[in-house]
């Protein structure tokens, strides 16, 4: 932390004091009847999630986000999305972002796996042109064959995430914010993954990964932040910072 | 984000715009039959019940009856539809909202083009149908697409308003069938304006949907030149509302994911 003058290129993201809360409504009212019911009854409060949170990801790294549930660990990465944005602090991202918070978020299950390819490419910006050079690629990885011609509603779990997932690391985004998906499929897929993990890291490519799973933070992340009841308690080389984490779980 | 930065960012989705926009035109009618054909039928029906009951058991006066609701009930029905689809485009879309980023501009842009595709469609009927029946095209009707910008923009700004705000207060969807309803008696759709006593028109003339479809009335049935002064107005009334519409937009789409 102590070099000050960084060039402005190497950071990927940057998250300058941010503070979210989240309105917690003891019972969420959608309808104007209830709205004014509730008026005056204490029925909404305050949760501060995260705590004046900083903190610089430099291009290439492989940073894992660890804490029990609740902590704020994916309240960060949605943040870092852009799904929600802080009451306080300003977030900074320098790339394209593939985020695989919720796989296969986009689908239209009415139309094929082909059409959805195309579509779910579109939301990290792809067009048809992007698309057609990669789209084999794609099929493959996701070792549907035949099935890529079927409605996405014919398709098991499994063969959902194996697809989304192909498409999540084959859009060419430059950061990846991962949550906990890398339990796609049965045990050769997830090798599979893993891999393109790994060949995505090798690239360069700069990523955040929020898991349970220590080994497969170990296996692939350099740097680890710990996050407790909302704030950094942690943040240093995997290893020491697993080390820590796991002690105090005990 | 400035204004700026947005619009580069739309275009940056603009894929993802034409998709949803295809989806719909494709996806609504999936597994039927007829297909899109139901966008045609759908209205022919409407007008075929409309006339009858109006031409012969309320004994309207108008003149070639079947093309003047012809002329005024199709933009009717392409507003009701960007109104009714455009108040639900966020908060239907929950599960991609809470999970995936894009500007959320593009939902409700994605409902304008994609009804104003289709009410193109329907437009080629109705000048089927004028050129059939005997009233006739003149080179009025070269200021259609005029009027059609004049409507889409104003449904444009009413959408943006209306879809930030069901996401927060879900009564707007529900209140807006009531609304539609009496704001379609309020127009000159199933009688016209000369109907309208004279001490009222004053006010009746203040809805913008009465203005633009006069404009649909007089280029497609009175075969005159539009009122383009009133037009003007209504369009300039239009742009207001869609600035104020994207402000709220703006302002209540950070919390979206949250509320939604």
């Amino acid at each position: 932390m102590a070099k000050k003058t960084k060039n402005k290129d190497d950071v990927a993201i940057s998250v300058k004091n941010v503070t979210k809360e989240f309105i917690v409504y003891e019972d969420k009212s959608y309808f104007l009847k209830e709205k004014i019911g509730h008026l005056g009854r204490n029925k909404k409060r305050k949760h501060v999630v995260l705590k004046d949170i900083s903190v610089d990801i430099k291009r290439g790294q492989s940073v894992a986000l660890v804490g029990v549930n609740g902590c704020g660990k994916s309240t960060l990465l949605k943040l870092l999305n852009k799904i929600i944005y802080p009451q306080k602090g300003t977030i900074e991202i320098n790339g394209k972002v593939s985020s695989m918070i919720e796989l296969g978020a986009g689908f239209n299950t009415d139309f094929t796996g082909r059409e959805n390819i195309y579509f779910n490419a579109s939301m990290y910006g792809l067009g048809k042109k992007d698309v057609d050079p990669i789209i084999d690629k794609i099929i493959e990885f996701s070792e549907l064959g035949d099935f890529i011609e079927s409605p996405v509603r014919t398709y098991s779990s499994g063969m959902y995430m194996r697809l989304a997932f192909s498409i999540a690391v084959n859009v060419q985004a430059e950061i990846l914010l991962i949550d906990e998906i890398l339990a796609v499929g049965d045990a050769h897929f997830q090798a599979k993954c893993l891999n393109k993990m790994k060949e995505l890291k090798a690239e360069g490519k700069t990523m955040v990964f929020v898991s349970h799973n220590t080994n497969q933070i170990k296996s692939f992340c350099d740097r680890a932040l710990w996050i407790k009841k909302g704030e950094i308690v942690m943040d240093g080389p995997t290893e020491e910072v697993l080390e820590k984490y796991i002690e105090e779980q005990g | 984000m400035s204004f700026i930065n947005k619009v580069k960012e739309v275009y940056k989705y603009r894929h993802m715009l034409f998709t949803l926009v295809k989806q719909d035109l494709q996806g609504r009618y999936k597994g039927s039959i007829f297909g899109f054909l139901w966008t045609l039928l759908n209205p022919l029906f409407m007008l075929l019940i409309y006339s009858i009951v109006f031409q012969f058991v309320f004994k309207s006066n108008i003149e070639y009856y079947p093309i003047y609701l012809f002329v005024s009930l199709m933009p009717w029905n392409a507003f009701n539809s960007m109104i009714g689809g455009g108040t639900t485009c966020v908060s239907n879309n929950a599960s991609i909202i809470k999970k995936v980023y894009f500007p959320r501009e593009v939902l409700p842009l994605s409902v304008i083009i994609s009804n104003t595709i289709q009410y193109c469609f329907s437009l080629v009927i109705t000048i089927i149908a004028i050129m059939v029946s005997g009233v006739g095209l003149s080179f009025n009707a070269l200021f259609l697409p005029l009027i059609i910008l004049v409507q889409v923009t104003f449904a444009f700004g009413l959408i943006l308003m209306l879809s930030a705000a069901n996401v927060y207060v879900r009564d707007v969807q529900y209140m807006m069938n009531p609304i539609m309803m009496i704001w379609m008696y309020a127009s000159p759709i199933l009688y016209s304006i000369q109907m309208v006593p004279e001490k009222w028109l004053s006010i009746y003339k203040m809805n913008p949907m009465t203005v633009i479809l006069q404009g649909y009335q007089d280029i497609l049935y009175n075969k005159t030149l539009p009122d383009f002064s009133s037009l003007g107005i209504t369009f300039a009334v239009s742009i207001v509302i869609c600035i104020i519409g994207y402000m709220i937009f703006n302002k209540l789409q950070k919390r979206f994911a949250e509320e939604v």
